[in-house]
């Protein structure tokens, strides 16, 4: 199989699916990445980004009551799993140590108004 | 707002189409999600954007993890890999047969780009203005001496009453467009003068390089094509400066307010010098406040409608205005005025009289487009021809593929593979070769044309290109596929299928290719057997050794017949207002029951003879009788048309325009319009009054230096005038020019025809040849002669030439002699049978030459050889 690494947009589409819990699907997900991130995404990436975290065990997902709204069909929730959970843990530790590893100077060289 | 009860449906077919790729498993909840967004795309954008959006969407599902099936038939991309590599190995393996097919293919489709991008641009005309399709110019349609004529201009105080009277109108201008001398320093020349309302600029899309369009509202201001900037000013940027416009003799100075980006390619229409409409009462005395005569005082009238307007209504509601200018002309009566949407004007444009936009005539292109197709559908042919034949190497493999368990499906889908493989390069080889070679072709051709196309930006032609590629490919590519994946292996492996018998499909499309190479052949050679005819063609007076100066006033023509009586080079000279071949006016003459149209050229005494217009019975006029201008001079067709008796023509009395005129001579019928234009009924008249243009006969060959002399005299006397003389025998230059070009695109066509039809018969006959090899060998080997062979092979062609000559003769005879009739109505009696003889001489030659490489290959072989591998 493949690595069990989270890819950039994986890991916005993980995140949201645990921020929109317990009403987390395709559609919803996709509206929240376009709000929050401004990307503009198409519901067969997210689709697709999903289908790779289950096959990945980092979410599970089962079908809900079908609903008027969607013209009779059920949604399929999603739910971040234990490992999932275990994989965005270790993404935002690797990040926030490497992050708080830069040095201040090397911050403030970026800042251009400050260093002239 | 919103309907709740009306139905939310998303486009059927695309969701059948997600049903149709998509694993079922996946389906419902992707549906789910679709109808949700569709749902708020529908509140947000209305229904076309959400049908685009949906559609969209869906397309993005095409990703491996929704696909159907595609781990089951994972096999199938490594057969595709594995049918690639055998095509390209195939069409390297046959570089003779992959060149012509992929250069008949590609020279075709080079030609079909070029087709397309006239088209294109013959459509997309004027689409440019923003508002486009919410602008329509007034036409009137009159009663012209009992026929219905539609003419482009309206009265001029038309649009002025309907903006004020119609709420839709959102903008109105109008147009009125003359010619006057532009001075700057020492800088003068002719130029296209256009008044109009300030609004032009706004309902039009000209965007001003520089300046402001509001300025026009001054009268004193001037907008100037970047063109003219250069040609007065060698630079862009002159708002500011002041230029002079002389008409009839008296200045007006402008400033210059803007000058105006180049106009687009496919402008129509556009401007040198623009200037307020209200310039025309000063200028020329226009009684803007009145309704005048449609004629004289007329204009092009533009509105912009608001999205509200109902076309039939309004135009209805025009009719009352009609009343009005009809009292005042009451020979013309106004029938109805008409709105023309700006999209379809140019295209109109050969229907209207005097329109404001022009566009090129559609039969030309629809011709074009015709041969395009045909060259295409022979180009197929070919390519059909070939590979059939060329799978004839290739038995065994197909056999083998098939013992070995490969199904019919899987060899279509390889030989399909190698057809769209071939396909695909003819596409992107012939979309260059017509880009980069055949369009600077045309436009070199065509001169002022300036076709183009960008082959990586424009998704038109890269629309055009790709359905062409795929439409091809199938054409093409079906039959050949289809019949040689039928074939049976064991039959292939015992060798049963190499004798099979002829194919008669491909005989089929020799023959039409034969018929339309005959066709072809034909046309360019009648093309240019009638335009040498035409270039030697009695112009019906003596058009060579006389220069024609154009002059303002009388004073200059004063001048100019000074200087004619000064030259010993001039052998006579001769002032008149109307010029043959360049301008003249209408009359209308009236017979016994019925009113007929004719040309009425107004000349000075001499002309006729200076021209050396040729009279058959009668007298010229003659200065010292006071009433010749009480008199006409007819031509021959005029008699002919008016069924009125030639010997006892003189002295008849005829009404001309409501006067009484007598008839003193008939002249030959002398050519004033070009070989387009059939011959019509034409008189003169004398007034040795108000010369436009003063016309000197030279000696032989003197004329570039007499013209040397006048130029130079004319530059000394009148600063302020830009000297405009010119050649009389140069007044049908456009017309031998658009027909010159006619016939070298007829053959640049009929070269084509042949070369594709010749590389399709060498195709087949090295088929033909290969198939009978041992028949042959055998024949040699019992003492059979080369003649005979030569016969032999030769024969069936020759029976298929003869085949497509006797349906191409008579068919290609009818075909042309209405064409031409058509195009040159007084140019043949009849098609010579010269053209046709060549052809059937040019093709027997094509087709005698191709095979005899085969013949002379088979002469030279050892029979033994052939006889002996088994």
């Amino acid at each position: 199989m493949k690595g069990t690494q989270l890819g950039e947009f994986e890991e916005l589409v993980l995140l949201v699916v645990g921020v929109l819990y317990p009403d987390a699907y395709g559609y919803g997900i996709r509206q929240e990445i376009m709000k929050e991130s401004r990307r503009n995404v198409t519901i067969g990436a997210v689709h697709s980004a999903l289908s790779r975290l289950q096959d990945k065990g980092f979410v599970k997902s089962e079908f809900a009551e079908a609903t008027h709204e969607r013209g009779g069909r059920r949604k399929r929730l999603f739910q971040i799993t234990a490992s999932g959970k275990r994989a965005l843990e270790t993404n935002h530790q690797l990040r926030n140590s490497l992050f708080d590893r830069i040095s201040d100077l090397a911050l403030k060289g970026l800042n251009f108004e400050g260093s002239f | 707002m919103k309907d709740p009860s009306k139905k939310i449906s998303p486009p059927k077919l695309a969701d059948q189409f997600l049903n149709w790729f998509c694993k079922k498993e996946l389906v419902e909840e992707i549906e789910g999600d679709l109808f949700e967004l569709y749902k708020d795309q529908l509140e947000l954008r209305g229904w076309f954007r959400a049908n685009l959006v949906y559609w969209y969407h869906v397309f993005h599902f095409l990703r491996p993890f929704a696909l159907r099936g595609k781990r089951k038939q994972a096999n199938s991309i490594i057969m595709y890999r594995s049918y690639l590599k055998t095509g390209i190995r195939n069409l390297k393996r046959q570089r003779l047969a992959s060149f012509i097919n992929v250069f008949g293919l590609a020279t075709t489709i080079a030609i079909s780009v070029v087709v397309y991008v006239l088209l294109e641009r013959q459509f997309t005309l004027d689409q440019f203005h923003q508002e486009a399709d919410r602008i329509y110019a007034i036409q009137s349609d009159i009663d012209w001496n009992g026929r219905d004529e539609t003419w482009g201009k309206t009265p001029l105080l038309l649009g002025q009453v309907l903006l004020d009277e119609v709420p839709q109108i959102e903008e109105m201008t109008r147009v009125k467009v003359t010619s006057g001398i532009v001075r700057f320093d020492d800088k003068v020349f002719n130029e296209r003068i256009t008044f109009a309302d300030p609004e032009y600029l706004s309902l039009f899309s000209f965007p001003l390089m520089y300046g402001e369009s509001s300025a026009l509202v001054s009268k004193s201001s001037v907008i100037i094509s970047e063109r003219l900037a250069l040609k007065y000013f060698d630079d862009q940027e002159v708002v500011g400066e002041e230029v002079k416009l002389i008409i009839d003799g008296v200045s007006h100075l402008f400033q210059v307010a803007g000058v105006a980006h180049d106009f687009p390619d496919n402008a129509s229409f556009s401007f040198d010098f623009l200037v307020n409409l209200d310039n025309l009462e000063n200028i020329y005395g226009t009684k803007l406040a009145q309704w005048d005569d449609v004629r004289n005082e007329s204009v092009f009238t533009f509105i912009e409608l608001d999205g509200s307007a109902n076309l039939n209504v309004l135009e209805s509601s025009l009719d009352k205005h009609k009343a009005v200018s009809n009292e005042i002309n009451q020979d013309w009566p106004i029938q109805k005025f008409r709105l023309e949407p700006l999209t379809s004007l140019a295209r109109n444009a050969q229907f209207i009289s005097e329109p404001y936009a022009s566009g090129s005539t559609p039969q030309i292109l629809m011709m074009f487009a015709i041969i395009s197709a045909l060259l295409l559908i022979s180009a197929c042919f070919n390519y059909i021809n070939i590979s059939v034949s060329m799978t004839q190497k290739r038995l065994n493999e197909i056999a083998v593929r098939k013992v070995v368990g490969g199904q019919r499906k899987q060899l279509v889908a390889q030989f399909m593979t190698e057809n769209f493989l071939l396909c695909l390069i003819a596409t992107i080889v012939g979309a260059v070769i017509g880009t980069y070679l055949f369009l600077p072709g045309v436009n070199a051709i065509f001169s002022g044309s300036n076709y183009a196309v960008n082959l990586l930006q424009d998704p038109y032609i890269m629309v055009f290109l790709f359905g062409l590629f795929l439409i091809l490919g199938l054409v093409s590519g079906a039959y050949p596929a289809l019949y040689i994946s039928a074939f049976k292996p064991v039959d292939i492996l015992k060798g049963k299928r190499q004798k099979a018998g002829n194919n008669r499909l491909s005989r089929f499309f020799l023959t039409i290719q034969f018929f339309l190479t005959f066709v072809a052949i034909v046309s360019g050679l009648l093309f240019t057997s009638i335009n040498e005819f035409q270039s030697e063609k009695d112009w019906g007076y003596n058009q060579e050794n006389i220069l024609v100066v154009p002059v303002d006033n009388q004073e200059q023509a004063d001048e100019m017949l000074k200087l004619a009586a000064q030259s010993p080079r001039i052998l006579g000279s001769a002032g008149s207002q109307s010029q043959i071949g360049l301008s003249q006016n209408q009359g209308v003459v009236k017979l016994l029951d019925e009113r007929m149209t004719v040309r009425s050229f107004t000349v000075g005494a001499g002309y006729l003879e200076t021209l050396g217009v040729r009279l058959v019975t009668g007298r010229t006029f003659n200065k010292a009788f006071s009433t010749d201008v009480q008199h006409v001079i007819v031509n021959e067709n005029f008699l002919k048309k008016s069924g009125m008796d030639p010997s006892a023509i003189e002295m008849t009395s005829i009404e001309l325009d409501g006067e009484n005129v007598t008839i003193i001579g008939v002249v030959e019928d002398f050519r004033f319009d070009d070989f387009f234009t059939p011959m019509t009924p034409a008189l003169f008249r004398l007034n040795d009054n108000g010369y436009n243009y003063i016309s000197f006969k030279t000696v032989s060959g003197g004329l570039t230096t007499t013209e040397q002399v006048v130029m130079n005299d004319w530059a000394n006397l009148f600063p302020d005038s830009p000297y405009n003389g010119f050649f009389q025998e140069e007044v049908f230059d456009g017309f031998f020019e658009s027909t010159g070009a006619l016939n070298q695109i007829m053959q640049f066509v009929a070269f084509v025809a042949i070369v594709l039809s010749a590389m399709g018969l060498f195709g087949l006959a090295s088929l033909m040849v290969m198939k009978k090899i041992k028949e042959y060998s055998i024949r040699k080997v019992l003492g059979a002669k080369g003649g005979h062979i030569v016969n032999l092979i030769s024969k069936q062609f020759l029976i298929l030439m003869g085949m497509a000559l006797v349906l191409g003769i008579p068919l290609s005879y009818f075909l042309f002699d209405f064409m031409f009739e058509q195009i040159f109505p007084d140019s043949l009696d009849g098609l010579s049978s010269v053209p046709f003889l060549m052809a059937i001489i040019l093709l027997g030659g094509v087709i005698f030459l191709t095979i005899s490489s085969h013949i002379i290959q088979l002469l030279r072989m050892n029979p033994v050889k052939n006889l002996r591998l088994e």
